[in-house]
């Protein structure tokens, strides 16, 4: 080597030597005192005077993979290296703090590395504690840390100043904010009990929110679950009592899935995890979904059914089952309401081969034979031809199911039920499906989610409501599961009320709903909406409409009491506010939780406390009663005081449990995050039950059913009318839907079955309502993992369409719905069903400043045209790089950020479930002219209402139909439950 | 400077310089390269743009830093040399997950022979001997068949100085490969896999024969990068078209035939081998095993002397 090559080598080594290793620097530097820089700037982190805590614990999952976790005993104090500072070793000393995530609605617990000298959080991690998640985590889980670190997030309570969404904000202290929504709620309590709605995206937790509107005596409860789960729900309801499935998957040994529930479904990450061990087992897996998810490439049998034929499928497996004779006949004589079929099936059923079977002095064979002649003409053949799908798969996948017996775990959300009209049939078809082959509640079968999910029982529960509120459940809708939330605009607009006070909490029924200009219009009438408060961690389309935009926490900024049905067992998780529990435990007193977190993001409990403190100051409304401490009635109870009692009264096992440790139940679920209640929970209906026989059922001492007797035993049985499971329905009966598509698991015509759609006309199906497993509905545009990951929403289309339509993948494609259009880019692929359209949700997000109203890595900036009642959506442009307190955001290398297609889907309340079916027809379909751009939309909202009505005249209300003068049958669901007599219809 | 501070440079110096390969000049390596000397110097006063074109034009276009595509017999990314180097990686514990390119970058294996520096020194820092020894082996694996027998070309092809700061980053890569194998003991390296030889006897040999032979570095032993050809053309004032290299060199012949200065073609051709030559012994005097580049250079030199003494005979003849 030449001497000055070798000179300029050597110096090059030593002056790299004296470099700072650059993207190592930050984390070799070492701060020296709390701090709060969340917004404002990266965390920094302290130094650690002692070395490395030592060896992690290790666990080998159930499907053989391998994590390792700090053992709970050091996690007070644990010291570990900065993985960022390598090569260099760094040590960081922390204190982990267990909360709950809060990006879907798995509850999976995480564990948070608060540094002990600045309190910044340096990561979110598993908890290995938590009995659902078992220290796993799906993306969304660790990308809390984005949003706490967010540079673009809303610290401060905001006041609009200017006209409702014209941008202008006025910061304002959260005294003068609850002096103020108070007053009105107080105004609003006085003249009414309907002024106030509590309108919740996701709850994310048990019981709190649902109390406190119940001590304010509105009924104001509105949701989002009309556009998830409703309709589901609505068929697992009528049918056996429980509103969700809850598949016990790690012991099934055949998984049938309506959706794409191992990639993105409900309680992903733990029911994944559960499937995949399952599968390891040798477990077959059939799923049914016309697009090639991630989930359809696990499985055995992939069934890209048409939209609209899952009820028949799911018939002709229990048709074949009843013709092999592989049908659970013990648990079907036992379970099964066979004897009201029998004696009633005459009143719905008019086909004489079935009711040849029924009638008096029939028997359980005879109601074998009655379905079997029901369900006759549900062959494979003919469901294959129907359906769309290979013959020779549905029965291999029939066989996997009759093999599987009552191993047999099944799901359905949203997917199929949500999506089509008459969806609620598919769980009804499924809930028949595990009672013939006897898998309810069995291990490695399906249960109620109320027997997998645990509900405390409240400290103080104000009295039930008296009130009921039609623009919340109006009369057409007796069935709903449960409020009519995405017409609500439709309800204002026709008159049928206003609102005083509307809190919207982690809801974004602007960008989330169908019809979005709809939601557009009211957010931005005062007259319909008094006074529109936003509580939201992040900035989202519907919050720019407020008049306050109040920032509360992430999952680790915030108290919360979750639980959730993840598999065959109840557990409890506790959501907490990890800097104040980290200070805390270091001895720093914090009074409210806005002290200790980023900027002055609160908390909804203790907001709720002190708001409801304020609305009745001096008592005289009887509201703050249910809020004072139980220790000092002259202020509000803290929330070491609620937990205390809830923990220490409310959960079976617990205190026991934190005894044996030494520690209080309280300071138990703030070292562990989460509590397991019950193990194996298997076939609860079988549990003997004491109470008086009245005829076949139990009665408690004030006559309400509490059981049914079972060959001579008295059992809990199912929370339906009769206790058991039912195939035919008689409320649905009684309620005037007496046809008997209605009445038993039937297929009905989806409004997109095939004859449906104008396919000569350039018509096609638009699938619009699929997940990606790495977003979250409208929440995760602050997480800047996530979006790097996931930015945009294609349009998926098949080969042979695109050929026709002559597009290639880039092209753009101009989409017509009922009520208007949009344009977004096609993405050629095999992966589509020939004839349907499919674009995943999440993206499109827009803002309408530059610098303000949503991340910038994540929305585009526009331009809202309204004319008449047609309104347009005009981008400007895309994501592009800014600079700010994270370095990462000069780092945007993409721009599109997807095509908010919502906005142009035509609402369709399903008539029973009250669903909005998500599956639209894309009226005409076609390569979009040169003046037409990507993310345009277009929508006459005038064509939304004339959709509306037409939908809503396909209802049976109730003020015609109701057998009894109710509004809606006692026995089915609200989620805040009215006196009976707010249940009956007007005069 | 320590023993274990200069490798703990080797391993910077590694990150840095193989960062650079891999992606080009990211804010956090130029930051860095501005910050010491060699680099800095050599870097031009351009856009972070024009830095990336000038990055696409050193190794999109001028030589892929693939082991396959300067050891594979057809020049081609993936294959044998690819799936082994993928291997080696998960030996090392990394899994190759960039779906942007092969894990036989060059970029990727000089990162990884840094970290495993800088791990060789943690595990003995530990106390972990035997672990430190596996860690050595692996790094000396890691040189031994991909980084040492695929230098030479991609450290020769910016002999030029067309753009200076890859040849700054060449030459520095140069040293520090030869410092560490030397440190490693040395020793020769896997040798260059069999390769089809130039027959101008053969009378289906022309022109485009070999231009595609000159064209391949595992036949030819050399790597004729688009600039290299560009100046080819100027020095023999003749147009080079378009096309691929072989296409453009077979042209280059085809226009100098054309005008009747094949003989001032061949003569420049024959010059460029000749400093190629040289080049690579100047890398084996730094300690860097170029055995079989040379012998394949030469072969090529041979070749156009074959043909520069059948165009002498053919003048005469005619």
């Amino acid at each position: 080597m030449s001497q000055p090559a070798y000179q300029r080598l050597s110096d090059t080594l030593a002056r790299l030597l004296g470099l700072p290793e650059s993207r190592a620097a930050a984390y070799e530097k070492a701060a020296s005192a709390p701090s709060n820089v969340a917004g404002e700037s990266m965390p920094e982190f302290g130094p650690s005077e002692v070395p490395p805590s030592g060896e992690l614990t290790h666990v080998r999952h159930p499907d053989g993979r391998m994590s390792s976790y700090p053992p709970p005993s050091r996690w007070n104090d644990w010291v570990e290296w900065e993985s960022k500072a390598w090569p260099r070793k760094v040590a960081r000393r922390y204190t982990l703090v267990p909360t709950v995530c809060f990006n879907c609605e798995s509850g999976c617990g995480l564990l948070a590395y608060v540094d002990k000298t600045t309190y910044e959080i340096r990561k979110f991690e598993g908890n290995p504690a938590h009995p659902g998640s078992r220290g796993r985590n799906c993306a969304k889980g660790p990308a809390t840390h984005n949003q706490i670190y967010d540079p673009e997030r809303i610290l401060y309570p905001l006041k609009r100043v200017g006209p409702r969404g014209s941008g202008e904000w006025r910061r304002v202290s959260w005294d003068e904010a609850l002096d103020d929504i108070a007053a009105k709620m107080r105004e609003s309590r006085k003249r009414s009990k309907t002024g106030i709605t509590y309108h919740v995206g996701r709850p994310g937790e048990d019981h709190y929110a649902n109390r406190v509107i119940q001590a304010w005596g509105v009924d104001g409860h509105n949701s989002h679950t009309n556009v998830c789960s409703a309709s589901a729900r609505t068929g697992y309801y009528l049918s056996a009592g429980f509103d969700r499935p809850s598949p016990d998957y790690a012991h099934a040994q055949a998984i049938l899935l309506i959706s794409s529930h191992l990639e993105t479904g409900h309680y992903f990450n733990p029911h994944a995890q559960r499937i995949m061990e399952a599968k390891h087992k040798g477990a077959k897996i059939i799923t049914l979904d016309p697009r090639l998810s991630n989930t359809a490439s696990k499985s055995d049998v992939w069934l890209p059914t048409w939209p609209g034929s899952e009820v028949g499928v799911v018939l002709c497996f229990v048709r074949h089952l009843l013709e092999t004779e592989q049908y659970n006949r013990e648990f079907m004589r036992r379970w099964v309401d066979w004897r009201t079929f029998l004696s009633r099936a005459s009143d719905s059923i008019t086909d004489p081969e079935v009711l040849a079977h029924c009638g008096a002095g029939k028997g359980f064979d005879d109601f074998i034979s009655a379905l079997r002649a029901l369900y006759r003409d549900f062959t494979f053949e003919a469901v294959a031809a129907k359906a769309e799908v290979p013959e020779e798969r549905l029965r291999e996948a029939a066989e996997y199911i009759a093999r599987a017996g009552t191993r047999l775990a099944a799901h359905n959300w949203r997917s199929a039920s949500i999506a089509n009209r008459g969806g609620w049939q598919v769980t009804r078809a499924l809930s028949l499906l595990h009672a013939v082959t006897g898998s309810l509640g069995t291990k490695g079968g399906t249960a109620g989610n109320s027997w997998n999910k645990f509900k405390p029982k409240a400290w103080k529960m104000p009295p039930k409501i008296d009130v009921w509120d039609e623009v919340q459940l109006p009369d057409e809708y007796p069935f709903a599961h449960f409020e009519m939330s995405f017409l609500l605009p439709h309800f204002l607009q026709e008159g049928r009320g206003t609102i005083d006070v509307y809190f919207t909490r982690v809801y974004n029924p602007l960008w989330t709903n169908p019809d979005g200009f709809m939601w557009y219009r009211m957010l931005r009438d005062e007259e319909q909406i008094g006074l529109h408060v936003a509580l939201t961690p992040t900035w989202n389309e519907s919050a720019w409409f407020a008049d306050y935009v109040l920032p509360m926490g992430h999952s680790g900024e915030r108290h919360d009491f979750v639980s959730y049905e993840t598999h065959a067992g109840k557990w409890i998780g506790f959501r907490q506010p990890v800097r104040r529990v980290a200070m805390q435990r270091a001895g720093i007193e914090v009074a409210r939780t806005y002290e200790a977190n980023p900027g002055e993001v609160w908390e909804e409990a203790e907001f709720w406390n002190d708001l409801s403190w304020r609305m009745d100051p001096d008592g005289e409304m009887g509201i703050r009663q249910w809020f004072e401490s139980p220790n000092d009635p002259t202020r509000p109870i803290t929330q070491d005081e609620y937990w205390a009692w809830i923990f220490e009264n409310s959960v079976p096992g617990l205190p026991a449990a934190a005894e044996a440790e030494g520690l209080t139940p309280l300071e138990y679920m703030r070292k562990y995050g989460a509590f397991e209640v019950e193990k194996d929970v298997y076939t609860p209906y079988e549990h003997e039950v004491a109470g008086t026989i009245d005829g076949e059922h139990v009665v408690d001492a004030a006559g309400k059913r509490i059981g049914v007797v079972v060959d001579g035993v008295a059992r809990a049985g199912f929370l339906t009318p009769s206790r058991k499971v039912e195939i035919l329905s008689t409320t649905l009966m009684d309620w005037g839907w007496n046809e008997a598509e209605y009445s038993v698991p039937w297929p009905l015509p989806s409004h997109v079955a095939r004859e449906e759609i104008p396919f000569g006309d350039g018509g096609m199906l638009l699938l619009p309502n699929f997940r990606l497993p790495t977003l979250i509905h409208t929440r995760s545009a602050n997480a800047k993992w996530l979006v790097e990951i996931s930015h945009h929403n294609p349009v998926w289309l098949h080969p042979s369409d695109a050929k026709r339509m002559g597009v290639e993948t880039g092209d753009l494609l101009r989409i017509d719905t009922e009520i208007g259009w949009f344009v977004d880019r096609v993405w050629v692929t095999e992966g589509i069903k020939p004839g349907i359209l499919a674009i995943s949700h999440h993206l499109g997000r827009w803002r309408l400043k530059e610098d303000q109203g949503l991340n910038r890595m994540a929305s585009s900036l526009v331009e809202l045209g309204e004319a008449d009642q047609e309104y347009t959506l005009n981008v400007k442009h895309g994501a592009a790089k800014f600079k700010s307190s994270d370095p990462d955001t000069e780092r945007i290398w993409w721009e599109t950020v997807g095509v908010h297609q919502n906005l142009t889907h035509a609402v369709h309340p399903d008539p029973i479930s009250g669903a909005h079916c998500w599956l639209q027809k894309a009226v005409r379909v076609r390569k979009a002219e040169p003046n037409e751009a990507y993310g345009e939309v277009h929508v006459s909202t005038e064509r939304s209402m004339e959709v509306y009505r037409q939908w809503l005249s396909w209802t049976r209300p109730a003020s015609k139909f109701s057998p009894d003068g109710t509004r809606r049958p006692m026995w089915l669901k609200r989620p805040i439950t009215p006196v009976e007599s707010a249940y009956k219809l007007p005069e | 400077m320590s023993s274990d501070d200069e490798r703990r440079a080797w391993s910077r110096l590694y990150a840095l310089l193989g960062q650079a390969l891999l992606d080009g000049w990211t804010p956090d390596v130029l930051e860095t390269a501005q910050a010491l000397p060699a680099l800095a110097e050599a870097l031009p006063d351009l856009e972070p743009e024009q830095l990336s074109a000038r990055h696409f034009k050193a190794f999109g276009t001028g030589v892929p830093p693939h082991v396959s595509a300067i050891l594979s017999e057809e020049g081609v990314l993936g294959g044998a040399e690819s799936q082994a180097a993928r291997e080696w990686l998960e030996r090392c514990g990394y899994r190759h997950r960039r779906t942007d390119t092969e894990p036989d970058h060059l970029g990727i294996l000089l990162r990884t022979l840094g970290f495993l520096i800088v791990a060789e020194l943690d595990a003995t820092e530990d106390g972990h001997h035997a672990r430190a020894a596996e860690i050595r082996e692996l790094q000396r694996q890691g040189l031994h068949d991909f980084v040492l027998p695929s230098w030479p070309p991609i450290a020769m092809a910016f002999g030029g100085g067309h753009l200076s700061e890859w040849t700054a980053v060449t030459q520095l890569l140069s040293g520090l490969i030869a410092r560490h194998w030397g440190w490693l003991g040395g020793g020769e390296v896997a040798p260059l896999p069999q390769s089809v030889d130039m027959d101008l006897a053969d009378e289906r040999v022309g022109l485009k024969q070999i231009a595609a032979w000159l064209c391949l570095p595992a036949r030819s032993g050399v790597r004729l990068t688009p600039m290299d050809l560009a100046d080819l053309a100027e020095e023999v004032g003749v147009p080079r078209g378009f096309g691929t290299r072989s296409q453009v060199l077979e042209n280059i012949l085809h226009a100098a035939a054309d005008r009747q200065d094949s003989a001032g073609a061949l003569e420049s051709l024959h010059a460029w081998l000749t400093r190629w030559i040289h080049g690579l012994r100047e890398l084996e005097a730094l300690g860097l095993p170029v055995g079989g580049w040379l012998t394949r250079a030469s072969r090529a030199a041979e070749v156009i002397t074959q043909m520069q003494a059948a165009l002498r005979v053919g003048e005469t003849e005619g």
